[in-house]
């Protein structure tokens, strides 16, 4: 059996981070997911905020890994091939008492260009936001990025860079074996390391206690979301906060880089992360985003969706070795902003594997990840040269988003490949514009057996229970007519 | 480079309404036309409608949908019309150029008239806003009669409908048939939306209940929809009553249908809010010269025959080439209507005036008012939401002033049979 | 004595019609001549159009939708699904053709309602403009 240098468990944007940042070095990677993607668990469902100094929470490990990562931000994003959205933000206060908060947001960032505005100004910077304000703090730090974007890249990044992944393995169990680590899946498979580290999300605390280390239960926050059509894009052009609360950062309004606007989230307890969204859920998010922005186009509505926080009691990140296993490294309560935060995490968890006796030898021949092209995004002259070059990039399968059979087919053979419906969503937007799969979830069936060589019953939303469609034969027919 | 391509018509969208304005542009003497369209195959949604119901009005006799796009398509064959399939419009710019693309590379069509007839696409969930979690197995209908009719793929085993639309009425009969346990027909409406026909052969020949004044609250599931909380409500649409759960692995959204007018909204062609449409006169013309939309995407059509009508009103126009138009006769919509088609009245001699009741009324009256003052009337002994009114418009006498009229209707409530709250079980009625 | 009641879908008026059964003679209360004459056939010898797709092979899809020539007895019309779930035609085929005559002995037959060509072989497509 190969003893690799270092394993780990999660394959949400933490795992994924470590996984590229070590690679990066001499090493022998492995990451073991439980799904059967990348970026299944939180990562998938959030914000997307990469959220400026001014909301660092100062005297946290959360605060110092945030501030960390936002120092990676352009080394990072140009080996991950990756473009946020500059697009800055503004806190809104509709009181005095609201005010003084952004005083405490300026003093904490102390960013070049930031400044509080008067309702005048800010009005100015955004014409529709709610005349009642009373005063706006402007951040031109802040920007969005797609959480699955981040996520993938970073996959794929590792990936090309050596790093092994296995899907569809829940660790379940971890033994020390003479001088190294083996590993238990669910599904039987042992592996074998020097070092490992617990980046399973909500599923940490349950695996830290299989290796008999107690970390305190997670406690769970769920929040919802509206996504507005892209036809609304510029409606808002920065990320929109409220004060944020003890609890939250509040219900916000931002611009995506696929120029759709979100609203949400708000912030309930549920009892296990359960991303249902509800009735009274999303009305409190109406109520949160109308405060900001009373004329948002709700009736531009084309999806909703929910998150779940995995927060430790304290509300501040967990990232400590195992008592059992000195090799072992347990990562909890990565709760927002957990994607901002996930270079610094990364670096971080890097540092103290090293100080442990991990050997971090640079690579020469680290290598930077090519973004895959996107239609939509190029000119007409690209993609004609593309379709000359291929003619799969001039057969459309979504109408909404506009994305070619060159781009489905890529994300099917990208490492890791996209397995799921889910996973093609995620990699090339299919599924995720205005008609929602009306057209490309008609279609997409056949071409994926015809084209793309797969059979009926390997096409899933998600997991292995998500089936898509049937072949008819596989129902056993029970009508009757009268 | 992208490829430029000179043409004198270009009809985006080759169902029923693009085949029909093509050959329309055709008899009138043009020739260089152009029809797109993105799918493999001419014929549009019918080719999934595989039911009979097409065609009464125009053919004399009931046909199938690919029985009647066919006749369009053998008729096609016969001109000269050039057919690009596989072929998807992306921009169509203000100065009518047409950004398409095929397997072939990047085209640029400049024609003297562009001619949408882009259909229309089905309301989905997030539109209204159904909570619950997101597992595989909630589909659109359409999707789903795509999926069954074309591919011969099934949604699922055990089928919960949501809205009483024909769509899902015709699905229900076609899933049932296919061996597929449909467990209701959910209306969030006291009454039903499609035709008695369709509640009559499709639910109750199969016992398929239909629960009115009901809706989804809830979808249950975490990768396959496990099943659904439906529950009964009040006049506002809140909530009454306890929920009850039906076990099911799909959830077919029969929601309603809107125009596909992003191509139109790029090239800044005016929106009527009511029909969801462009703006159009009785040949079909949008407000802004050059540009011609028939079909579903002007308004949803109950009948591929009105559709059919409406495209075969352009090619006369376009023969005529870029005039200045008079300012046109403005109607809109009042008391008791949806929608009208046309919006706009010019030479006021040919053509149908389609009017869509917003309630079931009887004994009812649609009258055409300016300023107060009733121009024309017809009385309709009985219409509902479903079925469109037609008027011709040769009958109406058209005033000289060119002041706002309103189209109104007014009539006593009609009760449906299906009216209230009640759990309908097809058996009770037919025994 | 036996009752039951139609529900008439000739017209838009939707009448329900009671059909009233005595000494093996029917009688009608309620709807206009055609609306009785519909319901009579409903109470005797109800009859649909069945719709459906039966497997094509060879063809450009891989389903062929058909039709009934004539409308169908209503009580028979899943056991013609069970037989169709197993037939199976080859391509090409024309819109119009009979497909198979005497459909479980009813006289009726099953007709194509779409043309199929055969597929033909890679590379045949719309590429020029
Ligand atoms: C509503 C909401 C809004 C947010 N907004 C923002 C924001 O705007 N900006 C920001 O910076 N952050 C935000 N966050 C925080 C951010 O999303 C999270 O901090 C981050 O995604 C956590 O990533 P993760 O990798 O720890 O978790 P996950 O993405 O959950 O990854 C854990 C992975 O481990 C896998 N796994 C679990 N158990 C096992 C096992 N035993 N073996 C193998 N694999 C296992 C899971 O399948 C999963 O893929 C938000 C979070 C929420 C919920
Ligand atoms: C599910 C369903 C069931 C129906 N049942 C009945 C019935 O029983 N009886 C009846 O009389 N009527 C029925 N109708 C109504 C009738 O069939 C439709 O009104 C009619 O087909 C609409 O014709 P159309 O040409 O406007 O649109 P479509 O038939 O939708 O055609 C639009 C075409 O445009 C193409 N297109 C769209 N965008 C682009 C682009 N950007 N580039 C290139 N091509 C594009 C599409 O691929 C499509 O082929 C039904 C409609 C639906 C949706
Ligand atoms: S009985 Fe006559 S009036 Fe009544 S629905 Fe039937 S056809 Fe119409």
């Amino acid at each position: 059996m190969k003893t690799y240098d270092v394993a780990i468990a999660g394959g949400g944007v933490v795992g994924c981070a470590v996984a590229w940042y070590l690679a990066h070095f001499s090493l022998d990677v492995l990451l073991l997911e439980k799904r059967e993607d990348v970026c299944c668990g939180v990562s998938k469902a959030n914000t997307g905020i990469l959220h400026s100094r001014s909301y660092v929470t100062p005297g946290t490990l959360k605060g110092e890994l945030h501030l960390r990562s936002l120092s990676w931000f352009s080394q990072a994003f140009q080996e991950l091939g990756l473009k946020p959205l500059r697009c800055g933000a503004l806190t809104l206060a509709f009181s005095k008492e609201e005010a003084q908060h952004l005083k405490v947001l300026q003093e904490q960032g102390k960013i070049e260009g930031a400044s509080i505005l008067s309702p005048k100004e800010v009005l100015a910077l955004e014409p529709r936001l709610n005349p009642k304000v009373y005063a706006g703090y402007f951040d031109p730090e802040t920007m969005v990025i797609s959480p699955f974007a981040v996520t993938i890249a970073l996959a794929e990044c590792a990936a090309l860079n050596g790093v092994t992944m296995h899907f569809e393995k829940e660790v379940v169990f971890v033994e020390a074996s003479w001088d190294h680590l083996l590993i238990h899946c669910a599904s039987g498979e042992r592996y074998a390391a020097k070092f490992f580290v617990n980046c399973a999300g909500i599923g940490a605390p349950q695996l830290a206690q299989n290796i008999g280390d107690v970390i305190p239960p997670l406690c769970f926050f769920r929040g919802q979301y509206f996504v507005l059509d892209r036809e609304c894009q510029g409606f808002v052009s920065h990320v929109l906060y409220p004060v944020p609360t003890e609890e939250s950062k509040g219900i916000l309004v931002s611009p995506t880089p696929e120029g759709n606007i979100l609203l949400g989230p708000n912030f309930e307890p549920v009892s296990y992360e359960n991303t249902a969204t509800t009735i009274q859920g999303l009305e409190e998010v109406e109520k949160g985003a109308r405060k900001l922005v009373p004329e948002i186009p709700l009736d531009k509505v084309i999806a909703t969706f929910s998150g779940v926080r995995p927060a430790l009691p304290k509300r501040d990140f967990y990232v400590a070795f195992s008592l059992r296993l000195p090799s072992v490294l347990h990562l909890a309560g990565i709760e927002s902003p957990g994607l901002t935060a996930c270079f610094g995490i990364a670096e971080y968890v890097g540092e103290l594997l090293g100080k442990r006796g991990l050997p971090l030898r640079e690579k020469k021949n680290f290598q930077s990840r090519v973004p895959p092209l996107v239609f939509r995004e190029c000119s007409l002259e690209e993609r004609e040269r593309l379709i000359a070059e291929d003619p799969d990039w001039g057969k459309i399968v979504c109408r909404c988003e506009e994305v070619t059979l060159a781009e489905v087919k890529r994300a099917l053979r990208s490492s890791p490949p996209a397995r799921t419906l889910d996973g093609l969503k995620r990699r090339t937007r299919v599924f995720a514009g205005r008609c929602q799969g009306g057209f490309c979830g008609m279609h997409l069936p056949g071409i994926l057996e015809r084209e793309c060589g797969l059979s009926s019953s390997d096409i899933r939303k998600s997991g292995p229970g998500s089936f898509y469609v049937l072949r008819k034969g596989e129902v056993a027919p029970d009508a009757k007519v009268c | 480079m992208p490829k430029f391509v000179e043409a004198e018509v270009v009809v985006i969208g080759g169902g029923p309404a693009g085949m029909a304005a093509a050959l329309s542009a055709w008899e009138y003497g043009m020739r260089k036309i152009f029809l797109l369209e993105r799918n493999a195959h001419l014929g549009g949604i019918l080719n999934q409608c595989i039911h009979p119901g097409f065609g009464l009005h125009i053919f004399g006799e009931e046909l199938t949908g690919p029985e009647y796009a066919e006749r369009y398509m053998e008729a096609l064959g016969r001109t000269g019309v050039e057919v690009l399939t596989d072929t998807t419009v992306l921009e169509v710019h203000k100065d009518r150029a047409v950004v398409a693309v095929n397997r072939g590379g990047i085209w640029i069509f400049h024609p003297q008239a562009v001619v949408f007839a882009m259909g229309c696409r089905e309301r989905t969930r997030g539109m209204i806003r159904l909570p619950g979690t997101r597992p595989a197995g909630i589909f659109t209908a359409g999707c789903a009669q795509y999926l069954v009719n074309v591919e011969g793929y099934l949604p699922g085993k055990r089928v919960v409908i949501l809205g009483s639309g024909d769509i899902g009425l015709i699905m229900a009969r076609r899933l049932t048939l296919e061996g597929v346990k449909v467990e209701a027909v959910v209306e969030i409406r006291p009454t039903l939306s499609g035709l008695l026909r369709n509640y009559v052969q499709c639910l109750q020949d199969f016992h398929i209940p239909l629960l009115l004044s009901h809706t989804v609250f809830e979808v249950l599931g975490q990768e396959r929809v496990e099943g659904v909380l439906v529950g009964e409500v009040d006049a506002k649409g809140k909530p009454k009553g306890r929920l009850r759960h039906i076990p099911c692995d799909t959830l077919l959204l029969s929601v309603g249908l809107i125009p596909e007018v992003e191509l139109l909204k790029r090239a800044g062609i005016p929106l009527c809010s009511s029909s969801g449409g462009p703006f159009v006169d009785e040949d079909f013309a949008c407000d802004v010269p050059g540009f011609f939309a028939c079909g579903n995407v002007v308004a949803v059509f109950d009948l591929v025959d009105y559709v059919t009508r409406s495209a075969e009103r352009v090619g006369k126009r376009i023969s005529e080439g870029l005039r200045d138009e008079k300012p046109p006769l403005i109607l809109v919509p009042g008391k008791g209507v949806a929608a009208i088609v046309p919006q706009r009245i010019r030479e006021r001699r040919e053509g149908f005036l389609y009017v869509r009741p917003k309630e079931s009324l009887r004994k009812a009256k649609l009258s055409l008012v300016q300023q107060g003052r009733e121009l024309y009337h017809v009385s309709v002994p009985l219409c509902r939401p479903g079925e469109m009114i037609h008027l011709e418009i040769s009958q109406i006498p058209w005033p000289k002033e060119r002041k706002e009229v309103e189209v109104v209707l007014e009539g006593e409530k009609h009760v449906d049979l299906f009216s209230g709250a009640l759990y309908c079980m097809s058996s009770g009625m037919s025994d | 004595m036996i009752s039951s009641r139609v529900l008439c879908i000739v017209c838009p008026l939707g009448c329900q019609i009671e059909v009233k059964e005595k000494d093996g003679k029917l009688s009608f209360h309620g709807g206009c001549a055609r609306g009785k004459s519909y319901a009579k056939q409903e109470v005797t010898y109800p009859c649909r159009m069945v719709t459906t797709t039966v497997s094509i092979r060879g063809g450009e899809i891989p389903r062929l939708p058909v039709r009934t020539s004539r409308p169908f007895p209503k009580d028979r019309i899943l056991a013609l699904m069970e037989f169709l779930r197993s037939f199976e035609v080859e391509a090409p085929v024309k819109r119009g053709e009979v497909l198979f005559r005497n459909l479980l002995g009813t006289g009726i037959d099953l007709i194509a309602t779409r043309t199929i060509h055969r597929l033909e072989k890679e590379g045949e497509d719309s590429r020029e403009a």
